[in-house]
Parts: structure tokens; sequence; C-alpha cells
């Protein structure tokens, strides 16, 4: 069991407020991870921390062997930490092969090129095609982010974080804010992403939780409450208590 | 010539002197920076108005109280109609569009000056009660500047008191801190932000006819203050009033003491600590509310 | 995507065709204007070339000094030859714009406006005390370039004229191609959205200082140029009102554009000229087109006309 990216003793304050607290998780390799709490729990301060937007106050993170605690954002992502974001952060001024193609000249580190156009690079254009694909934009390549439906956006965003390259990739609520519809397509999105990626989702829909994670993680007050497969999260009583409402009986779905 | 403690004195006081006009420009630009984000330059130029005011109505009047009385609070009211008219709108623009706006102003502000007035300075004679000097600490200094300095020191005071202690230093606070929920909270904000605008004109105006018998009064004089006075502001901390006195203190003493120790390169390192603060404490020493660095 | 570009580089071309006109068929003093246009529009080029990554400058001038300094101080001090001052001046717009950036380029919006102008006002009071280069005095006698090997003499105002227009042509082409290269596009994204560059692995922080660079070699190439112009080296060059005027003027023509730099310095320099040989107290209205500008054309021209066509900015 190979542990694709983990954390020792994380800790990160605001002021007095303590966002995360000593959490220590491993992340293995090639599942899928979710991440679930109430709100306020200091989940996406734990992805800051995780992808390197924040800086912790003590603690480590590593990504497989590699100790990866001093380094920034962009230094994280070229070595394969991507993230989506919660609230749509792509360029709405590009089209949608624009914003990938862009994505993947980044990765591709083509990006310090002065004497040739950025669309005359044929295969950057071939990449962003086949993420479009799998993000299931393939028919919006030349609409404009910013005229995109609100989904379409979320699809992007997995896009974005995609065209890295990722060994690992966090995504944060990829669902918040859709309808059932496009709700059911981002999950057949993620279930048809590659085994050997690792992924770490933070998501708020219990449904898609049971769905399609193989691990979850249950965070509360900045620390790890428990962590087990879903149908232990499931049948868990203290999870039920602090997190799902207490109440014995929940309709089918939920839990 | 530093080891002699009459000069050393007189220079103290000298700058005590410059730091009180700086904090009295400095604490309404703040406010106004720090609360409602917005850049105004053309801050200087109400101090210039006021200050050619002055002439005005000493000159008529024969009474440079009478002129201490009514300009500060004919520069409050073009401040709130300045605000009103023009600076309101480009409220939500962005500084770029603030900047612009507020450099024409400038513009307006100064030729409208030089119509009025001609292209000569101008003086505002220190009122009698005020002139000669006065012995203090073992020095001789002239008693006009004790009275700016007294004046400085008396708003402080008073500034002090009406943030800590009253209610409407309380949504002032509020506002600085944190505009949306002040605003969420049922604090008329915009309300608030005209009458940080006027209080803030005020206090320039005040200080243009304070400093008027001393720096004399002539167009440009906007200008070669308002730098400094952004320098101040970001030096000491956007929105607090501790922040703007530490402020003008260190920009006032750095100025005049720069001036003697290194004339050539005074008004370099000043500029040179401006730029290193910005980048190393963007939020300045004593900030009401702290930013994120873009890094 | 297409017509927007067009629409461009077909306003730059009926720019270039009008400038070149008025260099052979006016009279000598529209050809001086037009020189003075064509230098201002280098500098302008520079300063909208930054804002392509986000950043606006209010110090601008400060860069235009050091090209104008380095080479005003070169030739009429040291005895160098215009040709080896320009590249001179042109290389310490380059390394100074290098330094400041290093510091400036961590700021952004209204700090970096502020850093900016005070590193710019640093470098003012520098040379309006320093008596080295006469300071507020200023130093005539500054010679043009020389181009006797082909055949052509700048002290001649058309001559000049067209010389600086050719140059800001071809400024303003190269920079055109390199905002659709990669490195430009970067630029572009990151004045967008430059928490999603960082996350997709890019460095904002060196592309923002590569283009403070590049800006600041073009801002001293227009400072070597504008010295030519009128033979004089003064510290106005360097101060705030020459920051503010450049940016006005690209504003004016639409910031962002390229083209709109182009032609917000023309309209600047012949309205300038227009209001001070008609009026007095021709800064009234400059003033006031600040302000009109600051309120109803955020995008200025070039911008407003580009969005008639399409739903572009």
């Amino acid at each position: 069991m190979t542990i694709a990216l983990e954390t020792r003793d994380l800790g990160k304050s605001f002021g007095s407020l303590v966002a995360t607290r000593n959490v220590s998780l491993a992340f293995e390799a090639g599942l899928r991870h979710a991440i679930i709490g109430p709100n306020g729990a200091g989940k996406t301060t734990f992805f800051n921390l995780l992808a390197g937007n924040l800086r912790p106050d003590g603690g480590r993170v590593l990504l497989g062997d590699r100790d990866v605690t001093h380094l920034g954002l962009a230094q994280r992502a070229r070595l394969g930490i991507a993230r989506s974001f919660q609230r749509n952060n792509v360029f709405m001024d590009l089209t949608v092969l624009e914003n990938l193609v862009f994505a993947r000249a980044v990765r591709e580190k083509r990006t310090a090129v002065f004497w040739r156009s950025l669309r005359s690079y044929g295969d950057l254009r071939e990449g962003a095609e086949a993420i479009a694909e799998k993000v299931g934009l393939t028919g919006d390549l030349d609409t404009l982010a910013r005229s995109l439906s609100y989904g379409g956006q979320r699809q992007l965003e997995v896009g974005l974080a995609l065209a890295c390259d990722p060994k690992v990739l966090l995504l944060d609520e990829p669902t918040a804010g859709m309808s059932p519809e496009e709700t059911a397509r981002m999950r057949d999105l993620i279930r048809q992403l590659p085994g050997s990626l690792t992924m770490v989702i933070i998501e708020h829909d219990m449904d898609l939780v049971m769905d399609i994670a193989d691990s979850i993680t249950v965070l509360d007050y900045g620390s790890v409450l428990t962590q087990g497969t879903p149908t232990e999260i499931r049948a868990s009583e203290l999870v039920r208590e602090r997190y799902l409402g207490g109440a014995a009986a929940n309709p089918a779905g939920a839990l | 010539m530093i080891s002699d403690p009459t000069f050393l004195i007189e220079q103290i006081l000298n700058s005590l002197q410059f730091s009180m006009l700086l904090f009295l420009l400095a604490i309404g630009l703040s406010v106004v920076f720090g609360m409602m984000d917005y850049l105004n330059l053309s801050h200087g130029t109400i101090y210039m108005v006021s200050a050619y005011l002055a002439y005005s109505i000493a000159g008529a009047s024969g009474s440079y109280w009478l002129a201490l009385l009514c300009a500060p609070i004919a520069a409050a009211l073009i401040g709130v109609c300045l605000y009103y008219l023009l600076l309101k709108r480009v409220e939500q623009h962005g500084h770029l569009a603030q900047v612009l706006l507020t450099v024409g102003v400038i513009y307006f502000g100064t030729e409208m000056l030089r119509i009025l007035y001609g292209d000569l300075p101008k003086g505002v004679t220190v009122p009698a009660a005020l002139e000669g000097a006065a012995r203090l600490f073992g020095v001789t200094y002239p008693k006009y500047r004790l009275f700016i300095i007294s004046v400085g020191l008396v708003t402080m005071g008073v500034l002090y008191v009406v943030l800590e202690r009253t209610r409407l230093g309380a949504l002032v606070r509020a506002g600085v801190d944190d505009r949306i929920t002040a605003e969420t909270m049922g604090i008329d904000i915009a309300k608030v932000f005209a009458g940080v605008f006027a209080i803030g004109a005020y206090l320039a105006g005040l200080a243009g006819v304070i400093a008027a018998p001393v720096f004399g009064v002539y167009t440009g004089m906007d200008v070669s203050v308002i730098i400094l006075v952004l320098i101040v502001v970001v030096i000491g901390g956007l929105g607090s009033l501790a922040g703007a006195i530490l402020g003008s203190f260190l920009i006032g003493f750095a100025d005049t003491f720069g001036k003697i120790l290194l004339p050539e390169f005074a008004m370099v390192m000043i500029y040179l600590v401006m730029a290193l603060a910005l980048v190393f404490r963007p939020s300045g020493l004593m900030p009401a509310r702290r930013f994120m660095a873009q890094g | 995507m297409a017509s927007r570009v067009f629409l461009r580089r077909l306003i730059g071309a009926g720019l270039l065709v009008a400038a070149l006109a008025g260099c052979k068929l006016s009279s000598y003093f529209t050809q001086d204007l037009i020189a003075e246009a064509a230098i201002l529009a280098v500098f302008a080029l520079s300063l909208d070339f930054l804002a392509t990554c986000g950043l606006v400058s209010f110090g601008h001038a400060g860069l235009l000094g050091v090209g104008a300094y380095a080479f005003g101080g070169l030739t009429v001090l040291a005895g160098y030859s215009p040709g080896a001052a320009l590249a001179a001046a042109v290389l310490a717009g380059l390394i100074v714009a290098l330094a400041a950036g290093v510091l400036a380029v961590r700021t952004t919006g209204a700090f970096f406006i502020m850093v900016t102008l005070a590193l710019a006002e640093m470098f003012y009071s520098w040379v309006f005390r320093d008596r080295t280069f006469k300071g507020a005095d200023g130093m005539g006698g500054v010679p043009r370039l020389d181009l006797s090997l082909i055949g052509v003499d700048l002290n001649d105002a058309a001559s000049f004229s067209i010389f600086v227009v050719l140059l800001c042509a071809a400024i303003w082409l190269a920079l055109e191609f390199l905002i659709v290269s990669p490195f430009g596009r970067t630029l572009d994204a990151i004045r967008q959205n430059a928490g999603r560059v960082s996350a997709l692995g890019g460095s904002v922080f060196a592309y923002r200082l590569a283009a403070f660079t590049i800006s600041g070699g073009i801002a001293a190439f227009a400072g070597a140029f504008k010295v030519q112009h009128t033979n004089f080296l003064s510290p106005d060059l360097a101060g705030w009102l020459a920051s503010g005027d450049v940016l006005i003027a690209v504003v004016i023509g639409g910031i962002g554009t390229l083209v709109g730099g182009i032609l917000g310095a023309a309209i600047l320099v012949f309205l300038k000229d227009f209001l001070s040989s008609h009026f007095g107290h021709w800064y009234l209205f400059l003033g006031a087109i600040f302000m009109m500008v600051a309120i109803g054309l955020p995008r200025g021209i070039v911008g407003w006309v580009v969005e008639l066509r399409g739903k572009r900015p």
C-alpha cells in the first residue's frame, strides 16, 4: 500500500481560532478519499494546507516521500498536486479550449516562449481536447467560460485541475450548487477518472460520497473525528451523533 | 551641529510641528482609504483650497481667527460636495479609476486657483496674539509653531475620544473593520462614508489654515504634501488613529532630520522606506485590519 | 477573437498611414507634434504592455527618466556616441526596472500604484537635486542619433518624425506578436486570475517581473528619444505629472488594447496643443477630461469600439 499524500500533525490557527488541529492523515494511492464534516470543521483550510495556498503553523505535508511543507502553491502543482476550487475560479475571458490549452501549456512548461503564437501548438490543442472530453465539455470548446452554465464552469474547474497531469487531485466540493442532473454527470466524470489518480474530495452530498468514495474521513472542529470505509462510517454512532444529527433512523438516501 | 542641545531641541520641535500637519492630513486619507478602499489623491487639493480661502478671509476681514473658524468648515463642505458629485461615482470602479478621477480634480482645482489668485505665492500673517517667541525647554521658539503643535495634540485627543468613546466612532471603526458585516447589521454605510469624508476634509482644511503662515500659500503645495501623506498612511497603517500618529511622527522626524543630516538624499531615503514598507508590511505598522499580501 | 484583433490592427495601420502622411505633407510644426506623439506612443505602449498582466504603474515616467538621463548624460557629459548611448540607455532601463520590479511586483492594485509612484519620486528627487545633471535647470545640447550611414539626417524635422513613427510601428508590431505568444498569454491569464495560474503551476512573480523589466526597457528607449527630440534634459520628464500624462493617454485609448496607447498618445499631444493655443487655462480642460474618462469611458476609445463589434472585451 503506497501513500500518495500524507500529513503529519498539521496545525493552523487564525488568531485565536484553531482551524486545523494536529491532523495526521494518510491518503492511499489510487483510491478516492472523501472528507466530510459540518460547516466550520476546517475542511477547506485543510485543503488549502494540502495544496499550498496556506502555510501551516506546525506539522508536515508529504507528497509520496517528499516533504513539500515549505513549497508554495505553484511548486506543489508542478510536483503533482492539483486542486479545483469551491467557487469557480476559471479564466472567464477565455473559451473552454483556450482555458485548457493554457493549462496544458503551463504544465508542459511551454509558456516562456516569445516567438510563436500559443494557438500554433497542435499538440497542446489535442491534449486540451482530450481533457474536455473527459469532463464532458467537448461541445463547448469555443464557448467563453463566462457564458457557460454554472455546471459547465464546475466541469471546467475540474478540467483545469486535470490538465496539470496530477498524481493527486484535490476536489473542493465539486458538486456545490449543482442540480441533480449536473451532479450525476459529475459523479460519472469522477468515476471515469483513471485508477492511478489519487483523489481527495470535500463534499456535502452524502449520496455522492457513499457512492464513489473508497475511504471517508470525518473532520470536526479542525481535528479528525474518525476515518473508515463508507460502510463503517455509515454504521458509526459517533458520526451519526456529531455530524448527521443524532436521529436514530434516517430516510433512505443520506444515511 | 547635532550635539548642540539648543539646536537639537529646536529641530525636535520643528519635527513635531511638521508631524502635526502630516497627521491632520493623514488621518482623513487613512480612514477613507482603509474604510472605503478609496485612493483619494485630491485630499491635498482640499488642503490647498483651504489655505487660499484662509488668505482671502484673513485678507478681507483682517482676522486670522475668522479664517481659522471658517476655512475648515468651507473645506468640509467642498469635500462633501466633491464626494457626492464626483468621487462617489467611481467608488466601486477600482483604484485606477479613483486615481484618474482624483488626479483630474487636482489638475482642475489647481488651475481654478491659478485663475482666481494668479501665480504668485501668497502669505497669511501670523495673528498678533501668536507673534513672537516663547521660551520653552531652554530654547526660544516661535509661539505660532507651538500653536500648531497644540492644535495637533488637541485634535489627536478629540479624535481619540470620538473614535473610542462615542457611537459615531464605533460606527466608523465597524466600517473600517468589516464593511460588509456592518452593512448587514443595518448601519447606513453611505452616510458614515459621507461623514468620514467631511471630517477628513475638515481636518485637511484645518491643516491648510494653520500651515499657511509658516509654509505659505502656493499652487503645487498639494502635490508636495500628498506624497508625504501617502507615505505616512502606508507606513502607519490604514484606518487607524494610532497608525496615523505613529506614521506622522516617523515621517515628520525623518524628513526634518533627514534634511539636516543628508540633504541630498533625504527624500530618496523616505521614498525607499515607503516602497519597502509597502512590500513587507503592506498593511502598515498599526493597521486597523491586516491584509493578505499578494505573492 | 479574429474580428477584435483585426479591428485593433486596422486602427493601428490607419494611425500609421496618417502619421506618415502627416510627416510628409504638413508643416514643420505638425511634424514636430507627430514626433512628440510617436515618442509618447512608445512610452504608452510600454505602460499598456505592463497592464496586460494586470499591473498599472503610476511611476512609469521614472523609467522613462532613467533612459533619458542615461542617454543625455552619456552623450553630453561623457562624450559617447548617440548609438552607444542609446544601447546603454535601454540597458539601464532594463536593469533599473528589474531591480525596482523585484520590490514593486510583490504588490498589486493600489499598493503597486503607490510603490511605483514612490520609486519614481525617488528618482525625480535625486535628479532634481544632483548637480551632475544640472538639476532643475536642466541640460541642453543632447544630440540625435547619427544615421548618416544610410543617408538620413535626423536633425531634419521631417526625417526625425518619420523615423520615430516607424520605430513606434515596429515596437507596436513586436508587442502585438508578443501578446499572442505563450508568454503573452500567460501575462493575460495572470491578469484574469493570478491565483489560478499559481494553482496550475505557473510562477506569477517571475512573469510579472519579466513584463515589468521589458516594459522598463521600452520606456527607457522612449526616454532616450524624448531627449533627442527636445535636445534638452530636465527632471520634469520623470515627474509624477508625466506619469499621469501617459496613464491618461493609455486609458483614453483603451487600457490593454496596445493600439489604444498609440491613439491615446496622439489624442493627448494634439489636444494639449490645441487647448494651449486657444485657451489660457487649458489645464482646466485636461483635468475635466481626466475626470470624464475616469467616470464615463473606463475602457477607452478602442475598448469601446471593439466592444461594439463583438462580445469579447
